[in-house]
């Protein structure tokens, strides 16, 4: 990609971020701050996908399913810890 | 001729992927239930990071298998994630104010029945 695209798509997803970190912090329950740091892993993801791109390196990719891998583990638990008072 | 169609191709795919990541923050924003938020930001996180994955491997194969790689488990664990959201506050906020506690009036409602064998902390 140009380097042009990867600056912008850099700021426009370092925005997103702020608005997913300003989500969650706001959230009246705690199911949507689950909710909202997902969305926040989400773009987290996709600039580290996109930093792969621009800099041709794989291993920002690494870190990426790392990430998505503890939010999804994350998620799980926390949601099923605040409806039902255990995790298992 | 390919190679000078790449990047811009690239280009094309990584702001497919801003607009549907952006549509899925201002879904989030918008909708005032968190079903219909679960509904905007789960659909949205394969379908956003998809063309983020492929345009960055479109020039290097190496980050292309990593990419599909990260793609395919995000696929995998997306829906699972807001579903286990979802449950969650429907025991947590809906299930009470549902008639007959939530528990299956008819034999019809079989997922019920299959939801309330999981366990419940009482």
């Amino acid at each position: 990609m140009h380097v042009v695209v990867f600056y912008i798509a850099t700021l426009w997803l370092a925005l997103l971020i702020a608005v997913g970190v300003a989500l969650t912090l706001r959230a009246r329950t705690i199911l949507l701050r689950v909710l909202g740091l997902e969305l926040v892993t989400t773009m987290l993801v996709g600039l580290l996908a996109l930093f792969a791109g621009g800099r041709d390196s794989p291993h920002y990719l690494d870190a990426a399913l790392v990430l998505a891998l503890l939010s999804f583990v994350g998620t799980l638990a926390a949601a099923r810890f605040d409806a039902e008072g255990r995790i298992f | 001729m390919l190679e000078a169609v790449v990047p811009w191709v690239a280009d094309a795919l990584v702001l497919l992927g801003l607009l549907i990541l952006t549509l899925s923050v201002w879904g989030v924003l918008r909708m005032r239930n968190v079903y219909t938020s679960l509904h905007a930001s789960s659909k949205t996180t394969a379908l956003g990071l998809g063309p983020l994955l492929i345009a960055a491997g479109l020039e290097n194969e190496t980050i292309l298998l990593r990419g599909l790689l990260v793609l395919g488990f995000l696929i995998l664990t997306a829906p699972v994630a807001a579903a286990s959201i979802a449950r969650a506050y429907w025991r947590k906020y809906d299930r009470a104010t549902r008639p007959n506690n939530g528990q299956p009036e008819t034999r019809v409602d079989a997922a019920a029945t299959v939801d309330q064998r999981v366990g419940s902390p009482e």
